[in-house]
């Protein structure tokens, strides 16, 4: 026989990415685990940004319906005067941030005027006292919606002036449609009189057009008004030019500069008087809305942090089940390279399911946090969603690194020994008390440097970043520990199964341990947050940010228990399965399943208890020293009591969930002869 | 029959362990084996067949002696070539077989692995079913280790070894726990397809009905090669 290439074209062709989409999926429940765990690595880091972006806006966004107003009021004696007086405005206040003022139109007022006679019949002394103010109102037809009649064109002149009403006013005057009237200024002036042309009601009444309007306004155009001061019936008119911050150009980055040019501006322009309180507001805001920012800044880095980790966990203990597969290729000579390229092939293409999976969830979660919490949704513009990206992209590239070292891991494990030993004791206490002050000191930075006036606006804010650090850094001192002294009892025969386990290699446990003390410190830390928020409210002008921050606070502590739980119980089963395997002999020698089960669950449950309460302790200085939150630092008592709750919730859930997969772990392995490619 | 040495072992010596724990399992083993010869290795358990088996693979580094397969010298070559050593030189066969098949991937696939670590081929898949057809397995393309039999994953895992047409087979008990007709038939069928790529092999096994279709018999006692006889 000889072997040529024949008949080769309807046969599926094995290439690389078939080949490590096939083992990536060999173990279906695993690949499922960890496609969902990447997509809430990928998720969760991005929702708590979201949030805070969704109680910005909407905070700022209140705040500018309230104090967005920028007007320039004066005297005008007619329309070239008018003309005038818009133009030096729009000189002055067009280009302050950048094009954030928009015009909302002119308004000219006159007034007040009492109402003499309707349709020829002097009005009664009750209809006489009510006021009302000529005006010509810039833009009005576009703000209201016509009742009857019509808004009568520019400069129609003729006999008795044309004037309009909104619907209310003129039921308080009892005018109707096509009326007739007659008005002075003063008691025993000069009259003139108008005919109702037009009856409307504002289109929006939350709309700035109809903020600061002075008074009932009967309608008239332009030419009409001047044509009436010019006859002396109507004296000292008033124009107002007014401006309004749009929200939508206005960002909470941009606060300052647009604070500074706002108090830069004169307070009089063409002799007209500048009224505006919008700098000092949006300064309010920004003090308001920092605690928010900082905190979900700290909650947020950490919880990236934390995410990684659980990849990491999760991938780790993914490619411990691929071990068999990637130890077969080595010993049919596939190169090292070749291997880990393979092993990071699968990891990659679960990873590339995952991104938009991820996305999908993120967001669905900030779609039920926008409603329950009552949050618009965030503004999808330019910069944002570029700042989005970007941190997805690095988000992913911190993954994709992560995933080619645990692949170069695994392949070097399965290579040459089947399990690395542990660090020796000096070299773990050496890291330890190298990594133990430098996560206290980066702890402390905020109140160290914080409130240095050298230290610039920009990088104040990101100062958030380094107490977050500085927690990663003291959990990797305290991942380094050995377990051993935590374990209770060892008189049966479960507890010493558990307690050598333990010993024998001390850091074996050591990412999981990791992935716990962040999230209990994470947990412990959002939740005191969430207590000091509900009880003291340190945001009270701004319900929108108390809640944002009550919404991220509640997703931190949420988002981080499914995470940790995820990861801890993907965990727990690849160790139980190994430890199966180990005591394969034992269970010939009569080990029962029951103890085995016990052992494994004690061995699992000293890693979470220690970690959880040094965890704990930890998350108790990350909130103290770092969290920009008004503590109860008085009532210690309700702070321990918060810490306690939160932790053994966790545990509770961590014990809840040991229990439950020692249930379902298969039988005891039984040992055969293994003559495997090991 | 060829002359010229493919496998070239001299004095080899293994031992598992040190100081009080070592075990010598090869003490000294001298073996040639010819292009195309096939060699059967036989000797009670523990004697160190599959320990030579291992050290010829690539996979053990000899305490002692001198080997050398194809002209690689395998005492003194690196990481990087006792791969390339493993890839193109060697094909393996373990004593259960399923434990040089990927689970889940079918037997076609299986065959088209250890080619895609030598580098593209448009003729893979081809490759791939030609040996299978010659082994027997030309129904069974599409189906993978688990739903196999024993006799079926032996047939498998020799294709996946021969995959990418080394000079030289390793197979360790390759009939252990067929039954006779069925070992016969494997026996026959992988016989024919070596003669037809000209690969020598080491057949390891206790049993007798292997050395019928070997050209030598070589038995190992007590880490030593005693006697080197020709089967016919």
């Amino acid at each position: 026989m000889s072997l040529g290439a024949g008949g080769s074209g309807r046969l599926p062709r094995l290439t690389w990415t078939r080949l490590a989409w096939v083992l990536a999926v060999r173990r279906p429940a695993w690949a499922v685990a960890l496609w969902l765990c990447l997509a809430v690595v990928l998720a969760l880091p991005a929702l708590l940004p979201l949030i805070r972006a969704m109680a910005v806006e909407g905070g700022l966004a209140t705040t500018l319906a309230r104090s967005g107003q920028v007007t320039v009021e004066r005297r005008v004696a007619g329309s070239s005067d008018l003309d005038g007086l818009e133009a030096a405005a729009d000189h002055r206040l067009a280009a302050v941030g950048g094009g954030v003022l928009v015009p909302l139109g002119v308004t000219v007022s006159s007034g007040p005027l009492h109402l003499v006679s309707v349709n020829g019949i002097p009005t009664s002394s009750r209809l006489a006292s009510r006021t009302v103010f000529a005006a010509y109102l810039e833009n009005l037809a576009a703000q209201v919606t016509v009742t009857a009649g019509e808004l009568p064109p520019e400069g129609l002149g003729g006999g008795a002036t044309a004037v309009t009403l909104s619907q209310a006013q003129a039921d308080r005057l009892g005018l109707h449609l096509s009326d007739r009237f007659c008005l002075a200024q003063a008691a025993g002036g000069p009259a003139w009189c108008g005919r109702l042309v037009g009856l409307w009601q504002p289109s929006d009444g939350g709309s700035p057009y109809w903020k600061g309007a002075s008074g009932p306004l009967l309608a008239m155009g332009r030419y009409d008004l001047f044509q009436l001061v010019a006859a002396g019936q109507l004296h000292d008119p008033v124009a107002t030019v007014r401006y309004w911050a749009d929200p939508t150009r206005v960002t909470s980055g941009a606060i300052p500069e647009l604070s500074r040019q706002l108090a830069a501006l004169p307070g009089r322009i063409d002799r007209g008087q500048l009224s505006t309180n919008l700098g000092a507001a949006l300064l309010g805001f920004q003090a308001e809305q920092r605690p928010l920012t900082s905190t979900l800044l700290v909650l947020d880095t950490a919880l990236t942090l934390l995410a990684l980790c659980v990849a990491g966990l999760v991938g780790a203990r993914f490619l411990d089940g691929l071990g068999p597969e990637l130890n077969l290729l080595r010993a049919r000579g596939w190169s090292r390279w070749r291997t880990g390229q393979l092993a990071f092939f699968g990891l990659g293409l679960l990873l590339a399911c995952a991104i938009p999976t991820g996305i999908a969830v993120c967001g669905l979660a900030t779609a039920a946090v926008g409603l329950t919490g009552g949050f618009a949704p965030p503004s999808l513009q330019p910069q944002n969603l570029t700042g989005d990206l970007v941190a997805l992209a690095v988000e992913v590239l911190a993954l994709l690194g992560l995933q080619v070292w645990l692949a170069s891991r695994a392949v070097w494990r399965v290579g040459e020994q089947l399990q690395e030993p542990s660090a020796p004791w000096w070299r773990r206490s050496a890291a330890a008390a190298v990594l133990a002050p430098l996560g206290v000191l980066a702890l402390l930075v905020p109140h160290l440097i914080g409130g240095l006036p050298a230290i610039p606006l920009s990088l104040q804010a990101d100062l958030p970043v380094v107490p977050a650090l500085g927690m990663a850094l003291l959990a990797g001192a305290l991942c380094l520990r050995p377990l051993a002294a935590w374990m209770p009892r060892r008189a049966s025969v479960a507890g010493a199964l558990a307690g050598w386990q333990i010993e024998r290699r001390p850091d074996q446990h050591a990412s999981a341990v990791l992935c716990l003390v962040l999230a209990a410190a994470i947990v412990v830390s959002a939740a005191l947050g969430l207590a000091a928020t509900l009880a003291s409210g340190p945001m009270a002008g701004e319900p929108i940010l108390r809640r944002g921050l009550s919404a991220g606070l509640a997703v931190s502590l949420v988002g981080t228990a499914i995470l940790v739980l995820g990861g801890f119980g993907l965990h727990f089963l690849a160790a139980a399965g190994r430890r199966l395997r180990e005591y394969a002999g034992l269970f010939a020698h009569g080990l029962s399943a029951a103890q085995a089960a016990r052992s494994l669950r004690a061995e699992q449950l000293v890693t979470a208890r220690s970690s959880l309460f040094l965890g704990g302790l930890l998350g108790l200085a990350l909130a103290v020293a770092s969290l920009p939150l008004p503590m109860p630092t008085a009532r210690g008592s309700e702070m321990g009591t918060v810490s306690v709750l939160a932790v053994a919730g966790l545990l509770l859930a961590a014990e809840l969930a040991v229990g439950r997969l020692v249930r379902r772990l298969p039988g005891p392995y039984v040992p055969y002869r293994e003559d495997g490619p090991g | 029959m060829p002359t010229a040495s493919l496998v070239q072992a001299r004095q080899v010596a293994h031992t598992y362990g040190r100081g009080e724990d070592a075990v010598a399992v090869l003490r000294s083993v001298d073996l040639d084996v010819a292009p195309a010869e096939r060699v059967a290795i036989t000797g009670p358990s523990g004697s160190g067949k599959t320990t030579l088996l291992r050290i010829l693979a690539g996979r053990e580094v000899p305490s002692g002696g001198r080997v050398v397969v194809g002209g690689i010298d395998l005492t003194r070559i690196g990481r990087r070539e006792r791969d390339a050593y493993r890839r193109e030189v060697v094909g393996y066969v373990w004593q259960r077989p399923s434990a040089g098949l990927l689970a889940g991937v079918s037997a076609l696939d299986n065959v088209q692995v250890p080619m895609l670590a030598t580098g593209g081929s448009r003729e893979r898949p081809g490759i791939a079913a030609q040996l299978l057809e010659a082994l027997g397995l030309g129904d069974e393309l599409a189906t993978p280790p688990e739903r196999m039999t024993p006799a079926q994953l032996r047939r498998l895992a020799l294709a996946v070894a021969l995959a990418n047409r080394p000079p030289l087979l390793l197979a360790d008990e390759v009939t252990a726990g067929l039954e006779w007709a069925a070992g016969r038939q494997l026996l026959e069928d992988l016989c024919r397809l070596l003669d037809d790529l000209g690969t020598a092999a080491l057949l390891v096994g206790h049993e007798a009905r292997a050395q019928r279709y070997v050209h030598r018999v070589v038995v190992i006692r007590d880490g030593v090669a005693l006697a080197g006889e020709t089967a016919w």
